[in-house]
C-alpha cells in the first residue's frame, strides 16, 4: 500500500481512538441511581402473609385463614391488633375487590349480578346444605354502619379467621373453568378501626381506616389493610407449599431455635460478611397447574419472600421453582447481620402462584 | 353560376325587390358569396375569418344593375370556444354562416349553414353579430342582402412551463435545456431554464410530445406529455446527479463531504393534505437517531416523543395502535426493533418515507391515527468505471456499517446482462454480547439474550423503457429475548421466573407497476407472510401466529384534462392461531385486580381468520392551475361484526401564487375507521359485536416559501372520535384531539440543513357515559424539535438536535393494601387516570461525521452519535417503593455515545 494511504489510515485510527476515549468517558458520567429501603426491612406494622388451610376450598368447606404479621415500629404508642371485616364477599363482578363495596345495581355492580356479602357462617349454625347462599347484596347496608366510632370492639380480632365457603359459590366464567371466589378483608391496625364511606374519585379505596382516638387517620407505618382471596373449583386441588428445611450457610437449622450469627465488624456495610439462608421446599409442592382442554398444563411457580427486623437481605425474594424449569439451584439469599448484638426475627413466606403459602419464623441471635 | 334558382339555404327575400329581378339578384349575390367563401383570409387568434371576396361580374342581363355586395369593415373574429377546449378538439373547424345584412349594413340575422357543435356554432354566430359591414348596393343605393360568411377555428396552441431543480437540494438548475418533440417528429421546440430554473414554451400545437430535460452533470429525464388545446401543462423536474462517482481526489486531498445517493419522490402534489417527506441526507444525519431513517421521522411535527427509547409512534395524540406502518403499501406489524433501537429496514434500502399525520388518502384504511409508508429503492445497477473496487465497475455496490448496537451489510447490482437487478441486505444486533454476561453477573440465567436481526432480498426488472416495473421483495425481522430471573422482586413477585419475549415477521411481496397507456397506470401488489408474537412471564403467556395474505390493485386513469381517477381494491386475509393464558386486562383507570397470580388467568386457544376487504375510489381534480381537489370514498368490511364502514374523504390544495415564492392553502375532511382487534370482539377478552372505532379528521393549513431553501408550513387539525373501544365495555368511549403543527424547514444546500418543528396539541378521552373527560394517555402539549447539521469542510459534518417537550402523563399511585395471595402490596391508583404530568423533557443530541475517500469509489465514514449530550436526567416515570409511600422520579437514558463506521464500495 502506498505511503499516502497508510498515513490516511493512521489518521483514521487516531480519530477513532479519540472518539472511543470520549465515549468511554461519557459512559462513566452516565452512572448513578438511588434506591428505597428494601421491602425486607421491617420498621412498621406489617402483614407478611396470609395462609388458608385450604387454598382451593370446596363449596361448603370451612376455610381458616391465618395471618402472619409483626409490628416493627420503634415507638409503639398503641399496640397493633388484627381485625377482620366480619363478612365474606362472594363473586364480585370481574373479581374486583372494590366491587364488594358498590351497591348492587349501581354503576358496574350489576354487570354480572353483583357481589354478595355473606356472614362467615350461616346464622343457623352452618349445616351442610343450609341456607348458605343467602346473603346481603354488595354494599347494601354500608350506609347503616355508623361512622366516627371505633368499630374495633365489634370486629373479630386475632390471627385467624374462619368462614364457610357457600354451596353455590361456583359459577361459569368466560375464558376460564368455572370457579367461585370469596374475598375476606382484614386490617392490622395500631389504633382504632373506623368506617369511611366510599366517596367520589377513586373507587378502589377500601372503606375502612385506622385512626387515633380522635379519629385522625394514622399513617402507613401504623396499619395495613389485607385482601385475601380464596378460590373454589369443582375439580381442582391445591395445597400449601411444604417447607422441608431451612439452612444457614448450607447447614440445616432448627427453626424453633433460630440461628446465631456474628455481628458485622466491617467499616463499610457492603463489606459485612454475609451468611447464606435458604428455604428448601419439597418437590411435591411443585404441583400441577391445570389448564383448559387443548392447552399444555404447567406447574406452579414458587418463591420465598424474606423479612427481618434487623440486618438486611441482599434480595427481597428468591425463586424456588420455575413453571417450566422446576427447582432453581441457586435459591439462597445473603443476610448481613447488624453491627450490634441483638435479638430479632427473620420471617420467610413461601408462596405459590395459586394462593398457597407457608410460613417460617426464624429467631436471630446476633453475637 | 348565375342560375336564377334559389339556394336552399337562402333566407327571406330582401325588402323592396321585385319578384323577377329579385331572383336574379339573389343568384348574383349567392354567386358572389360562394366566390368569397373560396378565398381565405389570414388566421386570427382564437379563430379565423374569411373575408368576403370581391363580387364576380354578374351574368349579362338586360339592363344589368350595378350591384355591390356587402363589404366587411370590421371583424373582431370569433373566440375559440371553451367547450371545444374541454372536448379536446384538436383539428381546425369551419363554420359557414348565412348573414342577412340590412341596407344600413347591420347584420339582422345569422344562420348556421351546417352546425358542427362543440360551441363553434355559437361562437361564430356571436362573432358575426359584431360584424361591421358596408351594405350591399344596387346602382349605388343601399339594399338588403344575404351573404355567406365563414369562420375557421384553429385550435389554440398549448403552453408548457416548469422548473428544473436538483433532486438533492431543490436548487435551481439554470441553463438546463428542455426539448419538446412531437410524436411524429414534425414539431420541435427548445427552451432554456432561467436563473430560477423556470422555463416556458408557448405556442405549442396540441398533441403528444416527448419532453427531455438535460443539464450538464445530471442524468437527463424524459417524459411523455399530452398537451390539449389552450391548456398549460406544468412539468417540474428534479434532476439527479449522473450516476457516476466523482473522480477520486488527488492523493492527500479529502473530499468536502460525501456525495449523496438520493432518490426523492416526484413533485406531483400529494393526494393528502399533509405528506411530509425528508430527504436522504436529513434522514441519516439527524443526531440521536444513529443514522436510522425511520427513527428520524419521530422528529416531525405531529409525532409525540415516545417515552425513553420506546419504538412506538404517537401521531397527533392517537394511541400507537391507531397508526399504520407499511412497506411499499404492505402492512407490517412493527417498524422498530426492541426499544426502538433501530428500524427493521436499513436506511440504505430506503427510497423515501411518507408520513401522513392525518387526512390521508383512501388508499390507506383501517387506521384512525396516521400512516407511515416506507418506500424501498429498486436495486442500483449503475457502473462506476473508475472505481478501485472491481465489482463496482460491473455495477455491484456494497455497503457495510457497524455501530455500537448492530452491524449491517447491503449488496446490490445487476444479475449479469439479464436486465434483472438484485439487492441483498441483513442486520444483526450484538447487544447480547455485552448484555448476556451483565445479566448473568446480576444473577439471571440467560437463555437468549436480547438479539434482533432483519433481512431483505430484492429481485427487480424494468421493461419498455421503465414503463413496466416488476419487483419481488422478501424481508423480515426477528427480535427475541429469554431470561430466567432468579431474584424475584418482593413488590412484584409474579414477574420473576422465566421471562420471554419474541416478535418476528416476514413478507414476500410482489409488485407490478405498469403504464398501460399515456392515461392509464396500473399498480398491483400482493404479499404473503407470517407474524409471530410470543410473550411469557412465569406461567402467563401469549402466543400468536398469523399468516397475512394481502393484495392491492389500483387503476389510475386520466379521464380528461385535469381529471384523474384512482380506483383500488385492498384486501387482507389473515388466518391466525392464538394460545394464551393471561390475567384479565384492566379497563382504563381500573387497577389490575392484583399482580400476576392473584386471580385465575383467562385462557384461550383458538384459530380463526381476519378478513378485511376494502374498495376505494378517488378523483384527482385539477380544474385550474394550482388547484387540486381530491374527493374519494373508501369502504371497509369487517367480517367479525359484518359491517361496512363507509368513509368519505376530501382533500384540497390551492396555490395562491403561481411563481416563487409559492403560497399554498390546503385542507381536508374525512372519516376514518379502525376495525376492532380480534381480542376486542372475543367473548373472553372483549365484547362480541364491537364495531369499528371512528375518527373524523379535519385539517387546514398553509405552506409558504420564504426563500428557495426556506419554507414554512403550518396546519391546524381537529380529530373527533366516536365509538372508542374501551376494554371490556365495547364502543362506549369518545374523544378528540386538536392542535397546531408548524414546520420551518431549511432544505439541504451544500452546507446546511435543518428544521424547527413545533406542535401544540391536546388529546382527551371519555371512557364511557358519565365518566369524566380526561387527558388521553399520550397527550403532549408542547413538542419542539430543532435540528441543524452543518458541513464544516474537510469531510467533517456536525449536527445538533434539541428537543423541548411536555412531560408524559402518568397516574399517581397511593398506599393501598396488602394482597395476601401474592404477598405484595397493591397501590391504589389516582382517579381519573393520567392526571399528573412529568416535568418538561429537554435534551440535546450531537452527531459528528467524518468521511474519507480511500481510493476511487471506496469511501469510509465514521460518526459519533452522542445521545443526551449534557446528560439531562429527564423524567420518564415515577418509581415507588414496595407500598407506594415513597417515590422518586425515574429518569431516562443518560448520555449515550454510539460510534459507527461505514464502508461503501
Amino acid at each position: 500500500m502506498r505511503a499516502a494511504s497508510l498515513a490516511r489510515l493512521r489518521r483514521i485510527a487516531r480519530w477513532f481512538l479519540l472518539l472511543a476515549v470520549a465515549g468511554a468517558a461519557a459512559i462513566g458520567v452516565a452512572c448513578g441511581a438511588g434506591g428505597f429501603e428494601s421491602q425486607s426491612k421491617v420498621t412498621s406494622v406489617r402483614i407478611f402473609g396470609v395462609r388458608a388451610d385450604k387454598p382451593y376450598a370446596k363449596p361448603g368447606e370451612t376455610v381458616t385463614l391465618e395471618v402472619l404479621a409483626a409490628d416493627g415500629r420503634r415507638d409503639k404508642p398503641r399496640p397493633m391488633r388484627i381485625f377482620w371485616i366480619p363478612f365474606v364477599c362472594i363473586n364480585p363482578p370481574e373479581d374486583l375487590y372494590y366491587m364488594c363495596f358498590v351497591p348492587s345495581g349501581v354503576g358496574d355492580a350489576g354487570a354480572d349480578g353483583g357481589a354478595r356479602l355473606e356472614l362467615p357462617f350461616p346464622i343457623d349454625g352452618g349445616t351442610e346444605g343450609g341456607d348458605a347462599g343467602a346473603g346481603l347484596p354488595a354494599g347494601g347496608d354500608l350506609a347503616s354502619i355508623p361512622q366516627n366510632i371505633d368499630l374495633g370492639p365489634f370486629l373479630p380480632q386475632g390471627t385467624t379467621f374462619s368462614f364457610r365457603m357457600p354451596d353455590d359459590v361456583i359459577k361459569e366464567r368466560p375464558g376460564a373453568p368455572p370457579y367461585g371466589l370469596a374475598i375476606v378483608f382484614n386490617i392490622a391496625c395500631a389504633g382504632q378501626v373506623r368506617f369511611v364511606p366510599p366517596s367520589g374519585g377513586s373507587r378502589q379505596q377500601i372503606p375502612i381506616r385506622c385512626t387515633d382516638e380522635e379519629g385522625n387517620p394514622l399513617g402507613p407505618d401504623d396499619y395495613v389493610i389485607g385482601i385475601n382471596r380464596v378460590y373454589s373449583y369443582v375439580d381442582r386441588e391445591n395445597t400449601n407449599p411444604i417447607v422441608e428445611r431451612v439452612t444457614l450457610d448450607g447447614v440445616e437449622v432448627d427453626p424453633a431455635r433460630g440461628i446465631t450469627v456474628d455481628r458485622c465488624v466491617a467499616k463499610r456495610r457492603a463489606d459485612c460478611k454475609p451468611v447464606l439462608i435458604d428455604v428448601k421446599v419439597s418437590e411435591s409442592s411443585w404441583e400441577e397447574n391445570p389448564s383448559i382442554a387443548g392447552q399444555a398444563s404447567q406447574r406452579e411457580q414458587i418463591w420465598v419472600t424474606y423479612y427481618s427486623d434487623l440486618g438486611d437481605f441482599r434480595d427481597e425474594a428468591r425463586l424456588l421453582f420455575d413453571t417450566k424449569r422446576g427447582r432453581i439451584d441457586q435459591s439462597d439469599v445473603e443476610f448481613r447481620p447488624p453491627y450490634e448484638p441483638a435479638e430479632g426475627t427473620i420471617w420467610a413466606v413461601v408462596h405459590d402462584n395459586r394462593a398457597g403459602a407457608a410460613f417460617v419464623v426464624l429467631p436471630v441471635h446476633v453475637k | 353560376m348565375g342560375s336564377p334558382s334559389r339556394s336552399p339555404g337562402a333566407g327571406p327575400e330582401p325588402v323592396g325587390i321585385s319578384r323577377h329581378g329579385r331572383a336574379r339578384r339573389v343568384s348574383a349575390i349567392f354567386a358572389l358569396a360562394v366566390l368569397a367563401c373560396t378565398r381565405t383570409a389570414g388566421a386570427q387568434p382564437g379563430g379565423t375569418v374569411r373575408q368576403p371576396a370581391e363580387p364576380e361580374e354578374p351574368a349579362p342581363a338586360p339592363p344589368p344593375p350595378t350591384i355591390t355586395p356587402p363589404v366587411v369593415k370590421k371583424d373582431e373574429g370569433a373566440q375559440y370556444p371553451e367547450q371545444a377546449i374541454k372536448d379536446k378538439v384538436k383539428d381546425p373547424v369551419e363554420v359557414v354562416l348565412v348573414l342577412e345584412v340590412d341596407p344600413q349594413g347591420k347584420v339582422r340575422n345569422v344562420t348556421v349553414e351546417t352546425p358542427v357543435g362543440h360551441g363553434f356554432d355559437e361562437a361564430a354566430v356571436e362573432a358575426a353579430k359584431r360584424l361591421e359591414l358596408e351594405p350591399a348596393t344596387r346602382n349605388g343605393q343601399p339594399i338588403a342582402a344575404k351573404i355567406r360568411h365563414k369562420y375557421v377555428f384553429t385550435p389554440p396552441p398549448a403552453q408548457i412551463v416548469g422548473r428544473v431543480t436538483t433532486q438533492l437540494r431543490d436548487t435551481p438548475l439554470a441553463g438546463a435545456t428542455i426539448t419538446l418533440e412531437s410524436a411524429d417528429g414534425t414539431v420541435k421546440r427548445e427552451a432554456t431554464a432561467g436563473p430560477d430554473g423556470a422555463w416556458r414554451v408557448e405556442g405549442v400545437p396540441a398533441g403528444t410530445y416527448k419532453v427531455t430535460v438535460a443539464a450538464a452533470g445530471y442524468a437527463p429525464q424524459s417524459y411523455e406529455e399530452t398537451l390539449d388545446p389552450g391548456t398549460e401543462v406544468q412539468v417540474d423536474v428534479r434532476l439527479a446527479r449522473e450516476q457516476i462517482e466523482p473522480p477520486p481526489p488527488p492523493p492527500g486531498v479529502e473530499i468536502d463531504g460525501p456525495v449523496e445517493e438520493v432518490t426523492v419522490r416526484g413533485t406531483r402534489p400529494p393526494r393528502e393534505v399533509t405528506k411530509r417527506t425528508l430527504e436522504q441526507r436529513e434522514l441519516n444525519r439527524i443526531p440521536g437517531t444513529n443514522g436510522d431513517a425511520l427513527r428520524a421521522i419521530q422528529n416531525l411535527p405531529g409525532i409525540a416523543r415516545a417515552p425513553g427509547l420506546a419504538g412506538i409512534l404517537i401521531v397527533r395524540g392517537a394511541a400507537p395502535q391507531e397508526t399504520g406502518t407499511y412497506v411499499d403499501g404492505t402492512y407490517v406489524p412493527i417498524i422498530y426493533h426492541f426499544g426502538g433501537l433501530s428500524s427493521v429496514i436499513p436506511t440504505e434500502m430506503l427510497d423515501h418515507i411518507d408520513f401522513y399525520p392525518g387526512n390521508f388518502s383512501t388508499y390507506f384504511g383501517r387506521h384512525t391515527g396516521g400512516v407511515i409508508d416506507v418506500g424501498v429503492k429498486d436495486p442500483s445497477a449503475r457502473k462506476d468505471p473508475r472505481s478501485a473496487f472491481p465489482l463496482a465497475r460491473e455495477g455491484v455496490r456494497m455497503v457495510f456499517q457497524s455501530d455500537s448496537i448492530d452491524a449491517r451489510a447491503v449488496v446490490q447490482g445487476p444479475i449479469g446482462k439479464t436486465g434483472w437487478n438484485f439487492a441483498l441486505a441483513g442486520r444483526r444486533s450484538y447487544v447480547d454480547l455485552w448484555l448476556k454476561p451483565t445479566l448473568e453477573e446480576l444473577g439471571s440465567g440467560v437463555t437468549t439474550a436480547p438479539v434482533y436481526y432483519d433481512y431483505q432480498a430484492i429481485l427487480q426488472r424494468d421493461w419498455d423503457n421503465k414503463r413496466h416495473n416488476f419487483r419481488l421483495f422478501f424481508f423480515g425481522s426477528d427480535d427475541r429475548l429469554e431470561v430466567l430471573v432468579r431474584q424475584v422482586a418482593g413488590s412484584a413477585p409474579g414477574l420473576g421466573g422465566g421471562l420471554g419475549l419474541g416478535t418476528a415477521f416476514w413478507r414476500l411481496q410482489g409488485r407490478y407497476v405498469g403504464k398501460l397507456s399515456d392515461d392509464t397506470e396500473v399498480r398491483l401488489l400482493a404479499a404473503v407472510g407470517k407474524d409471530a408474537l410470543q410473550f411469557s412471564v412465569g406461567d402467563n403467556f401469549f402466543l400468536l401466529d398469523s399468516y397475512p395474505v394481502s393484495g392491492r390493485a389500483e387503476l389510475a386513469q386520466k379521464i380528461a384534462s385535469g381529471v384523474r381517477n384512482n380506483f383500488g381494491l385492498d384486501v387482507l386475509l389473515q388466518p391466525y392461531e392464538v394460545d394464551l393464558r393471561l390475567p384479565p386486562i384492566p379497563r382504563p383507570g381500573e387497577p389490575p385486580a392484583g399482580p400476576f397470580g392473584s386471580q385465575p388467568p383467562l385462557v384461550l386457544k383458538e384459530s380463526g381468520d381476519i378478513y378485511r376487504p376494502a374498495l376505494y375510489d378517488e378523483l384527482e381534480l385539477t380544474p385550474f392551475r394550482g388547484t387540486r381537489i381530491v374527493p374519494g370514498v373508501r369502504l371497509d368490511y369487517t367480517r367479525e361484526n359484518r359491517t361496512w364502514d363507509v368513509q368519505p374523504r376530501v382533500n384540497a390544495r390551492q396555490d395562491l401564487t403561481k411563481e416563487f415564492p409559492r403560497t399554498t392553502i390546503k385542507g381536508g375532511v374525512g372519516r376514518f375507521a379502525n376495525p376492532p382487534a380480534p381480542q376486542e370482539t372475543n367473548p373472553v377478552f372483549g365484547v362480541p359485536g364491537t364495531r369499528s372505532m371512528i375518527a373524523n379528521h379535519y385539517g387546514f393549513g398553509v405552506e409558504q416559501e420564504i426563500t428557495r431553501q426556506l419554507e414554512v408550513s403550518s396546519e391546524a387539525f381537529y380529530r373527533q372520535y366516536d365509538g372508542v373501544i374501551v376494554q371490556g365495555e365495547g364502543n362506549v368511549g369518545e374523544g378528540r384531539a386538536y392542535g397546531l403543527e408548524t414546520l420551518v424547514r431549511y432544505k439541504p444546500d451544500s452546507r446546511f440543513f435543518g428544521f424547527l418543528a413545533y406542535t401544540l396539541s391536546r388529546s382527551v378521552r371519555r371512557d364511557g357515559p358519565g365518566e369524566p373527560e380526561r387527558l388521553f394517555n399520550f397527550d403532549q402539549t408542547h413538542i419542539l424539535t430543532a435540528i441543524g447539521s452543518y458541513r464544516l469542510g474537510g469531510g467533517w459534518e456536525v449536527g445538533l438536535r434539541f428537543r423541548l417537550v411536555s412531560g408524559n402523563l402518568r397516574t399517581p399511585l397511593m398506599y393501598g393494601f396488602y394482597d395476601a395471595n401474592v404477598g405484595a402490596y397493591v397501590p391504589v391508583q389516582a382517579y381519573p387516570p393520567y392526571g399528573e404530568r412529568n416535568p418538561m423533557f429537554h435534551q440535546l443530541d450531537l452527531r459528528i461525521d467524518r468521511s474519507w475517500w480511500l481510493a476511487p469509489g471506496v469511501k469510509l465514514s465514521m460518526y459519533l452519535d452522542l445521545y443526551n449530550a449534557y446528560n439531562q436526567g429527564n423524567v420518564e416515570g415515577v418509581s415507588y417503593n414496595y407500598n407506594a409511600t415513597r417515590s422518586v422520579f425515574a429518569t431516562g437514558v443518560p448520555i449515550l455515545p454510539s460510534f459507527g463506521t461505514r464502508l461503501e464500495l
